[in-house]
């Protein structure tokens, strides 16, 4: 049970370093490639006498021409727990090894019990049965004191954990007890509208938050439980949300539908960036998506006054370092523009607009005020309606893609309509733009001039003040639209763009992307045309 | 190629070996027999499996079909005679084939309801092992030197066969296609009783040797049983045929 010698190394010998741990300490130069290659002939050695054994190759998708390959160590034909070397190699070299082999290994692979014997001491440790998914395994355990184990390796799914345990072969005890449990999971949620989503969640204290680490960012979504006090607080910045006011659900059934589409909409619009543009996240660095929803309850409404209802019930807002707020909506007694209004979260229009405010923070920051602001709020149109249209299938009803911008917020109508602003009383031409101090300028406002110029560059039509009509490039070609004014919006435009700027802007990065005189190209520059920006 | 020429093979030794006057001279000769066959499975067997699980919260499938090959083995029996023409007859008969197969996977979407991800490849190199235990009756007839017999009875299979019901696959963000990195095979070992149905010639060249040729066929019904308590039937055996040398004592 115990070695004659116990000597761990662990190589660390990327480049040729190579570094043994424990009783002896071997340390060699980095990039040795002597010490490389003289362990690089032991490795083909072990290979061969079978101590170890090639457990997995991988082929580098990052890197041509090299694979990864993954060999586990094998004491009698048993495997040694934990140990494996990872060997990088290109055309045949080895250019790097990472691992950890155990030599001395003085163990009879003979085992006393039976598996059976030890599958049934294992559920008796666990409390639960260890079922046919689950085949126990006769393996080498090297003991944290120093020496080995002949163990069975038994898992067992106890409903709340998978439990990895090391049964010793030779007296019964519980060598070892691992929880495998993955810490990530996927849940069931139901959000506002009542349809049924994914979401990606984790575990913590027998309950399971909103953080979301199966994506490359953290997506993180805060239930402020109505407390208008902290969040305020906690947006100014003087305290920071902690594990505790993650949202979170007993039995990973979510039903807080506020919650539960603000953290799965966060998320697509995440894949939709990532897979239309290539763009990783809001700073295309992975910055963590911060959502707060219930920052107020529906029920205190009239307890505040129009700031805060206007801010905190019917709005949302990004507001720094992807920092995202949903306003509550109303009590569903009260009505606001002829309507009444759920939870801002329910949009995923709402959810994509916002969060691109947070794009062009990292990128143009397009200067929130007159046509620059316009700008900066049509781009969120603009995302809004592509992240729609990539992820929900078109249609009229909810949550179907359209080009109106929260329809599955209000219960009656939207907030702007891209295809014909002037039913919202936006302007869809330069001619007839707003010019007046209100709304910084306009920004929500003059963006139907933009955001018109995208719809008709996309499906084509006739602009009401010009009566010039576009061919657009059709819906089954608008990513080629989407991702013009993307790169425009994102690489080329200044903080202090005009409407000029933009139409420059989206006509080059479209002659960039798909060809000088392509259907684009023109598509978009006969839109702005149309829409009165030459 | 091989199974146009195995009715020839029976049908040549059936007509070298019709009973005559003589019969059942060969059981009153002697009473126990024993055969060394060098075998050949001719059967070729196919089977596979369709396992469910659940991933994601949506179920996922794997579908394995797998093809054991033709293949040669050994077969050592002995022959008891009770009386007249009637015998007992039991033997053992071993067969290691090359089996094959292929996967087709299919893995929910971590993400989003409604969007599978899939993959399939071939499974090379598996095991497939009979061993069988055949105890029968005879009825032998024949001239002295050359005797013809007709045997049946239950045959007791043993089968080793490799399976690959889960597979190791990799993922990462999109998650749009899963990567198969391990096929890892799980041995399934089942006993189960068939039958089996027989004829060989035997040629006997002296007093304790002789040469023969046989044919049988055997089947047994196989349940293999996968992790998520399906079950999938195999018919083990098949038909037969074999040479080799006779002892007589």
């Amino acid at each position: 049970m115990s070695s004659k010698a116990l000597v761990v190394l662990t190589l660390v010998a990327a480049g040729g370093g190579l570094h043994r741990a424990g009783a002896e300490t071997l340390q060699l130069a980095g990039r040795d490639a002597v010490a490389l290659s003289a362990w690089d002939t032991r490795v083909d050695a072990l290979l061969a006498d079978g101590s170890l054994r090639l457990r997995r190759t991988w082929t580098d998708t990052l890197l041509p021409g090299r694979t990864h390959e993954r060999l586990g160590q094998v004491h009698r034909g048993l495997p040694v727990f934990g140990a494996e070397l990872v060997r990088q190699r290109e055309g045949g070299i080895t250019r790097s090894l990472y691992g950890t082999l155990h030599e001395g290994i003085a163990l009879d692979p003979e085992p006393r019990l039976r598996v059976a014997e030890a599958v049934a001491l294992a559920e008796a440790e666990a409390g639960a049965p260890s079922g046919p998914r689950f085949r126990p395994e006769l393996v080498v355990l090297p003991l944290q004191a120093g020496g080995y184990a002949l163990t069975y390796l038994v898992r067992v799914f106890t409903g709340g954990d998978l439990l990895a345990l090391f049964v010793d072969a030779h007296d019964g005890s519980i060598r070892l007890r691992l929880s495998e449990r993955k810490t990530q999971s996927v849940g069931r949620g139901t959000g506002v509208l009542g349809d049924e989503k994914k979401l990606s969640g984790q575990p913590q204290g027998g309950a399971f938050v909103a953080r979301d680490r199966l994506r490359p960012p953290a997506i993180e979504t805060f239930d402020m439980d109505g407390n208008l006090n902290r969040t305020l607080i906690y947006l100014n910045g003087f305290i920071e949300l902690d594990d505790s006011d993650l949202a979170r659900d007993s039995d990973n059934t979510w039903e807080d539908g506020a919650a539960v589409d603000a953290h799965v909409y966060a998320g697509y619009f995440y894949d939709y960036l990532y897979q239309r543009f290539g763009r990783r996240g809001l700073d295309d660095a992975d910055i963590t998506i911060k959502s707060l929803v219930h920052p107020v309850n529906r029920s205190d409404l009239f307890d505040y006054d129009e700031v805060i209802q206007n801010l905190f019930f019917v709005n949302a807002f990004y507001l720094t370092d992807g920092i995202m707020v949903y306003g509550e909506g109303l009590p569903e007694d009260v009505t606001f523009l002829g309507t009444t209004w759920t939870y801002f979260s329910a949009g995923l229009d709402v959810v994509a607009h916002e969060l691109t405010h947070g794009v062009t923070e990292y990128s143009s920051r397009l200067i929130y005020q007159n046509e620059s602001g316009a700008l900066n709020e049509a781009f969120s149109d603009v995302m809004a309606v592509g992240a729609e249209f990539f992820l929900q299938p078109p249609g009229g009803g909810p949550l179907q893609a359209d080009y109106l911008l929260g329809e599955d917020v209000l219960a009656d109508g939207a907030i702007r309509s891209v295809s014909d602003p002037t039913v919202y009383g936006d302007p869809d031409h330069y001619a007839v733009r707003f010019t007046g101090t209100a709304d910084s300028g306009g920004v929500h406002i003059n963006s139907g001039i933009v955001n018109h110029a995208f719809f008709l560059a996309i499906e084509g039509g006739t602009n009401r003040v010009s009566g010039l009509a576009v061919q657009g490039v059709g819906g089954a070609n608008r990513e080629r639209v989407e991702q013009a004014f993307y790169r425009a919006f994102v690489f080329l435009l200044p903080p202090d763009a005009r409407f000029q700027t933009a139409r420059a802007a989206t006509v080059q990065a479209a002659g960039e992307l798909f060809g000088t005189g392509s259907d684009t190209e023109r598509a978009i520059r006969d839109a702005w045309t149309a829409v009165g920006v030459e | 190629m091989m199974k146009a020429a195995i009715p020839t093979v029976v049908a040549t030794a059936l007509a070298l070996a019709v009973p005559g006057p003589a019969a059942a001279q060969s059981w009153d000769a002697d009473r126990v027999r024993l055969q060394l066959n060098g075998v050949f499975d001719v059967s070729a067997l196919s089977y596979g499996q369709s396992i469910g699980f659940t991933e994601f919260l949506e179920p996922g499938s794997l579908r394995t079909e797998y093809d054991a090959d033709a293949a040669p083995g050994f077969d050592f029996g002995l022959q008891v005679r009770l009386f007249g023409p009637v015998g007992l007859m039991a033997s053992y008969a071993a067969v290691e084939r090359d089996a094959g197969g292929s996967y087709s996977l299919e893995v929910p979407h971590p993400l989003y309801f409604d969007q599978p991800r899939s993959a399939s490849g071939d499974l090379p190199s598996l095991s497939y092992s009979e061993k069988v235990v055949h105890l029968g009756v005879g009825y032998a007839g024949g001239s002295s030197d050359l005797d013809l017999a007709f045997f049946g009875g239950v045959s007791l299979f043993t089968v080793e066969t490799e399976l690959v019901e889960e597979l190791d696959y990799g993922q990462s963000y999109p998650f749009d296609t899963i990567s198969i990195a391990g096929t890892p095979r799980r041995t399934q070992k089942e006993s189960p009783a068939g039958f089996h149905v027989g004829a060989r010639v035997d040629y006997r060249f002296s007093r304790v040797f002789g040469l023969g040729i046989q044919a049988r066929y055997s089947r047994a019904r196989v349940e293999l049983v996968a992790p998520d308590d399906s079950v999938t039937e195999l018919d083990a055996g098949g038909f037969q045929v074999a040479a080799g040398v006779r002892l007589y004592f």
